[in-house]
């Protein structure tokens, strides 16, 4: 902390001083290289995530997180260029840093973790329900898969192409590991024995409201059919408590629309807290990971055919959420 | 001893593959529609050179003087200081006269020089890229439509003339301490913007790499589309760094005002330093068992060092 104290401060006195040769300076002196230099320098710290990243995770990253994406296989095996990236962009190094900053979120929800056991070496397809308006239920996923499952895996999860476009959140994106939800980027992750974390119900499941809690919405069928292809074991997950931690009751589709987001959900307490409505309240999660699924017969059949092995899929997922529901004697403890 | 003809003879990689093939006891005949410098110098003087534009006829001259067992055309222009017109006369009708001529004269191998651009750079873009996907990149810049248009003309022409082999190359990035391409004088630039909030992984090939692409394409017996990558995928900014830039942070809706300042870079690029665009060459690697000798830190700073000591 206290180096982040540091830079706060050396930040401030950058600006200040800026703002002063702003001030005083005329049109020509303000394209000198020192003011160029320091705006750079300022972007760089206030902008450019990444950079910033790297000059202070070293006090910030968590031993455990360290040691686990150290020991992925991926890691060890030269799967990293000689510059510390996957061709997708993941960075070992700054993933620590990206995961470390997770952990607090994932210890703000103290997640209880069943059967992670069930997750296997090598290929696999994570495939859990969506929900909560903002994807805490994939950080929980994701870190209790590095931290808990033995040997640590890194899911690699499948995001929204939205998700490309958006400035900063692209990029830690991709360095912690998220790719671009597409079948020939799940093909070649699974071919390489990654773990892919997808939710089949996509913005429908997370984006739901509070009525339609713990109701799956309906899946795509692209993961079962990359699952054929592969022959990567399928493993449902369960999550309880996401739901709750923050509620919409509607979807505002014209604002959704006007931002190009997906949807943009409405809280009950927006007249009472305003924006802190949106806090989420620290439900209790517990994640269910069942035992893998495996699936055989061809990738390219008929829909007809897929849907009733993703149908088996998703009753099994339903099955682990009801079963989940009536073990929960509070949603808070 | 083969007759080879080289276009783009102007440029830095043309002449790498000239000084390979000379040194091989080839005879090899350079052209360019471009002024060519009056001492080639480094041994190419044995080299016929001629100033030719693609689609006038001093280029049948050339084929009907000699007869050519091979023809390397390298010489596409990407540069945006032509107009589309004489850009489209290059290098699709340049092209076109080009590849009639290599069948009208019984020319063997071909091989066409054309860009991973064509791809564009798309958030829809899944990594790595291989030969057979869409062609994005006009969709949003319809200003690259003379090298999809090429691109498309050449691939048709492997099917359509099997006697002729054609190997069309689409290269990456092709950096170089003598290559002049927009990629090339934009890393030699005093300072280099990037886009705060986005580092695209991005690729880059050393033009001895590439020159050794075209050898590897002209000898193999391979013919059909083939993507050419560098050695490694890394960020952008990486990249910067590797070239030891003064950078910049340029915000999104003044790329297309700095893109008009800079002179000479197409809109297309911009979207190059925002999303990525990761294309794989097992495919070629596999045909021809060429792979890239330069590391990244060598490709990059032999591209930049000269600018960097001026600087």
């Amino acid at each position: 902390m206290s180096e982040f104290r540091r830079l706060l401060g050396e930040l401030t006195t950058r600006v200040s001083g800026a703002v002063s040769n702003l001030a005083s300076g005329t049109a020509s002196e303000l394209l000198t290289d020192e003011a160029l230099a320091q705006l750079n320098e300022i972007c760089a710290r206030l902008a450019n995530v990444a950079q910033f990243a790297t000059q202070v995770h070293q006090h910030w990253v968590d031993p455990d997180v360290a040691a686990a994406i150290d020991s992925l296989p991926s890691v060890v095996s030269g799967g990293i260029n000689a510059h510390g990236f996957d061709a997708w962009g993941f960075s070992p190094e700054q993933a620590k840093f990206y995961y470390s900053l997770s952990r607090p979120v994932y210890e703000y929800f103290r997640p209880e973790i069943f059967g992670i056991e069930n997750v296997p070496a090598g290929r696999v397809l994570i495939v859990p329900n969506h929900s909560g308006q903002v994807p805490f239920d994939a950080i929980v996923t994701s870190v209790a898969c590095l931290l808990q499952a033995s040997p640590p895996r890194l899911v690699r999860a499948m995001a929204e192409r939205w998700v490309s476009t958006l400035p900063f959140i692209n990029e830690i994106f991709a360095r912690a590991g998220v790719v671009l939800g597409d079948p020939i980027n799940c093909r070649n992750l699974l071919e390489d024995d990654q773990a892919i974390l997808v939710f089949p119900e996509g913005v429908r499941g997370s984006g739901k409201t509070f009525w339609d809690r713990y109701r799956l919405q309906a899946f795509g069928r692209g993961f079962m059919r990359l699952a054929l292809q592969t022959g990567a074991p399928i493993v449902p997950v369960a999550v309880i408590g996401a739901e709750e931690s923050i509620i919409s009751i509607a979807d505002w589709k014209r604002l959704a629309k006007l931002l190009r987001a997906p949807y943009v959900p409405v809280s009950p307490f927006l007249p009472l807290l305003g924006p802190l409505a949106y806090f989420p309240l620290p439900t209790k999660f517990r994640v269910y990971f069942g035992e893998p699924m495996h699936f055989t017969g061809p990738f390219d059949d008929e829909d007809a055919v897929i849907q009733q092995k993703v149908d088996q899929v998703q009753a099994r997922i339903q099955q682990m959420i009801d079963d989940g529901l009536r073990a929960r004697r509070s949603i808070f403890f | 001893m083969a007759k080879i003809l080289i276009t783009g003879i102007a440029g830095g990689l043309a002449q790498r593959v000239a000084r390979h093939l000379l040194d091989g006891g080839h005879s090899v005949t350079g052209v360019d529609y471009r002024e060519l410098p009056s001492n080639l110098g480094d041994g190419l003087e044995r080299m016929t050179v001629r100033r030719a534009h693609y689609n006038k006829t001093i280029i049948e001259d050339i084929f009907r003087r000699q007869s050519l067992d091979a023809v390397l055309h390298l010489g596409r222009s990407g540069s945006f200081k032509e107009s589309a017109g004489k850009r489209f006369d290059l290098n699709v009708v340049g092209s076109q006269k080009i590849m009639n001529l290599c069948v009208q004269h019984g020319v063997k191998h071909l091989v066409v020089l054309s860009t991973f651009h064509i791809y564009g750079a798309d958030p829809a873009n899944h990594i790595p890229i291989a030969e057979d996907e869409p062609l994005r990149a006009g969709l949003e810049f319809p200003q690259i439509a003379d090298a999809i248009q090429m691109d498309n003309m050449a691939s048709t022409w492997v099917y359509r003339h099997p006697d002729v082999r054609t190997v069309v190359l689409r290269a990456t990035n092709i950096v170089g301490p003598t290559v002049r391409n927009t990629m090339s004088a934009f890393l030699r630039r005093p300072r280099v913007p990037y886009l705060p909030g986005f580092n695209p992984m991005s690729q880059f090939v050393h033009e001895d790499d590439m020159a050794r692409a075209v050898l590897a394409a002209w000898q193999g017996n391979c013919s059909g589309i083939f993507n050419v990558a560098g050695p490694e995928v890394i960020p952008w900014r990486t990249a910067l760094e590797l070239c030891r830039a003064k950078t910049f942070p340029i915000l999104w809706p003044l790329t297309k005002l700095y893109a008009e300042i800079a002179g000479n870079l197409p809109h297309y690029l911009i979207n190059f330093f925002r999303y990525p665009c990761v294309i794989t060459d097992r495919a070629f690697r596999e045909a021809t068992g060429w792979v890239p000798e330069l590391s990244m830190e060598d490709t990059l700073w032999s591209t930049v060092a000269d600018a960097r000591m001026r600087q």
